[in-house]
């Protein structure tokens, strides 16, 4: 199982690697991270931390789109063009597609991202910055925010139509990031009705700012490993609830 | 004779759009596949020939029945390993090489990677692709993707094929070759499902088939069985033939000429021809040739699909000025 998995992780990433999309976001992202020092000699602040805090957003930004755009159209793709009646007359599983899709796709934006992250190392230490272990607990949230966003839109794919799926996992990175302002609402809501809702809400929506670390950098914050590692287990726990959910949605699908 | 493939009372419906009525793309679809033989499918568009393959291929769900490849239900992964499929118009991840594409198919069959690549050179070889082995499919022809195509569904030697209309797109060339290849496989033992619309196709490849007209097995046998029909017509060649013998033959005939001393008529029905050629023995005339006319497959298929009553043969007594 493991080999038809990577079979299918491998064919996704040449496929993601090849397509120009991936290329354009991350030509964008680098032009991002240039851009960004601009702004930092406009900034009053520490011109450094401007650049990189501005970089690591437009990264994240330009990570989540791609993200949604390529996992919520992964499968439907597939079966529009028919490649897929090439893989499923074989000797493979329809979860070991939708698993192996999940991961070449993840392997993709973990190697745009990483790419753009050098670039930005190298950007940052070029003005004489370094960037320490706050800026990497940065980008480490960044590859853990992409795992779950990824499955999310894979599941949503699975699920509607490719334009119905982006949409909804744009509304779901919205909702994730603030799932602080939904148990305010729990808290602070008038109606004990609508504070049950926020509340049901609060526990069922995963928290995309728990490995949010942008806000760390420029070394002021401290990086609190534990707190990456944890928001970075509850991010693969939600994954595979949802890439679990793509897999039982897919299973029944006519192809 | 091992059974390779068998669906018995496969039945799928679909809903055109949502809140439409169902409408049944089969309707208990049961045929079976022995061992070693080539296979014809065969209807028209809409019969059911794809939904019936895409179900043995696990890319549908049936409503009701079964299929089983080898003896295992077609629903069960590993018993698709054992099985070589070619789509109809196939499509094929265009960010890949044919080498990559064929690395790719085989390791999805349990191929190892070492496997593959001493099988890739001379597969791509045989099916004329060798200089495009490095060429991303994207830019590939109709033909070029086709012998792709065939070439990914032979990598692993599979014991039985299913070719959905292999030889579409192709030029004569590819046409020709594509043949050779079925007849290679067919020599080597293995089974081969082939549908298509090209009857004559069907005819020269395929030892038995079944026809689908809307969803429903209308008619199964080998192509010597279902055309085996009373002849509709004989074709009589004679030379020397008594004068009166000739007037007889050109008044009987539907289409007659005379060349020295040489006739030939196309004589209706099945006992014209026998009784003319016996004549002209017993009256000293030279026999020639006597060929019977039979329906051809695509007359019998057209026949068969459109419900238009066949061309009987005309088996009516002699008229008496005929004997006479």
């Amino acid at each position: 199982m493991r080999d038809r998995v990577q079979v299918i992780a491998r064919a996704t990433f040449l496929e993601a690697v090849r397509d120009r999309v991936l290329f354009v976001v991350l030509l964008f992202a680098v032009g991002v991270v240039l851009f960004s020092r601009v702004l930092g000699w406009l900034s009053i602040d520490d011109e450094l931390k401007m650049v990189e805090d501005f970089s690591l957003s437009g990264m994240s930004i330009l990570g989540l789109l791609l993200a949604m755009l390529v996992g919520a159209f992964a499968l439907a793709k597939e079966i529009e063009r028919r490649t897929l009646y090439s893989l499923l007359s074989r000797d493979l599983k329809r979860a070991e597609f939708v698993v192996g899709k999940y991961f070449g796709l993840v392997a993709a934006f973990w190697a745009a991202l990483f790419a753009a992250a050098v670039v930005l190392a190298l950007w940052l230490a070029l003005w004489g910055g370094r960037p320490g272990e706050s800026y990497v607990a940065a980008v480490a949230g960044l590859l853990c925010e992409s795992l779950l966003v990824t499955a999310v839109a894979l599941f949503l794919g699975a699920l509607a139509a490719p334009p119905i799926a982006a949409v909804g996992t744009c509304c779901f990175v919205l909702a994730a990031h603030s799932t602080e302002a939904l148990r305010e609402l729990t808290s602070n809501g008038k109606s004990p009705n609508f504070a049950a809702v926020w509340r049901v809400l609060y526990h069922f929506i995963p928290n995309l700012e728990d490995v949010n670390f942008i806000n760390t950098t420029g070394g002021q914050v401290p990086v609190q490993w534990s707190h990456l590692g944890m928001g970075a287990a509850a991010m693969a726990l939600w994954s595979a609830v949802f890439v679990g959910g793509a897999v039982l949605l897919f299973r029944r699908r006519e192809v | 004779m091992r059974t390779v493939l068998e669906t018995f009372r496969l039945e799928k419906s679909f809903r055109a759009a949502p809140f439409r009525p169902k409408f049944a793309a089969l309707k208990g679809v049961s045929f079976r596949v022995e061992e070693g033989e080539c296979f014809g499918l065969l209807g028209q568009n809409g019969a059911g020939k794809t939904t019936t393959i895409k179900i043995v291929t696990g890319l549908l769900h049936a409503d009701g029945g079964s299929a089983t490849l080898l003896g295992r239900p077609s629903s069960d992964c590993a018993a698709r390993r054992e099985l070589g499929f070619l789509p109809e118009n196939p499509y094929f991840h265009e960010h890949l090489t044919p080498r990559e594409g064929l690395e790719l198919y085989g390791r999805l069959v349990g191929l190892t990677r070492a496997e593959v690549r001493a099988r890739t050179g001379k597969l791509l070889e045989r099916v004329g692709l060798t200089d495009a082995a490095d060429r991303r499919l994207r830019g590939f022809s109709k033909g070029m993707r086709q012998r792709f195509g065939l070439a990914s569904a032979l990598l692993h030697e599979p014991p039985l094929l299913l070719l959905d209309e292999p030889l579409n797109g192709l030029d004569p060339a590819g046409r020709m070759l594509v043949k050779e290849l079925i007849l290679e496989q067919r020599r080597a033992g293995r089974t081969v499902v082939l549908c298509s619309h090209v009857l004559a196709d069907v005819q020269e490849l395929c030892d038995r088939l079944v026809v689908l007209h809307r969803g429903e097995v209308v008619s199964e046998g080998t192509i010597h069985e279902l055309l085996e029909s009373a002849p509709r017509s004989f074709e009589l060649c004679a030379q020397r033939v008594p004068e009166g013998l000739r007037a007889r033959i050109e008044s009987a005939a539907t289409l007659c000429r005379t060349a020295g001393d040489v006739v030939t008529a196309r004589l209706p029905g099945n006992e014209l021809g026998p009784f003319f050629a016996a004549e002209v023995n017993a009256q000293g005339g030279r026999l020639l040739s006597l060929v019977p006319e039979r329906e051809s497959l695509e007359e019998w298929f057209v026949r068969l699909t459109a419900g238009t009553p066949a061309l009987e043969p005309v088996v009516e007594p002699l008229p008496q000025e005929v004997m006479a």
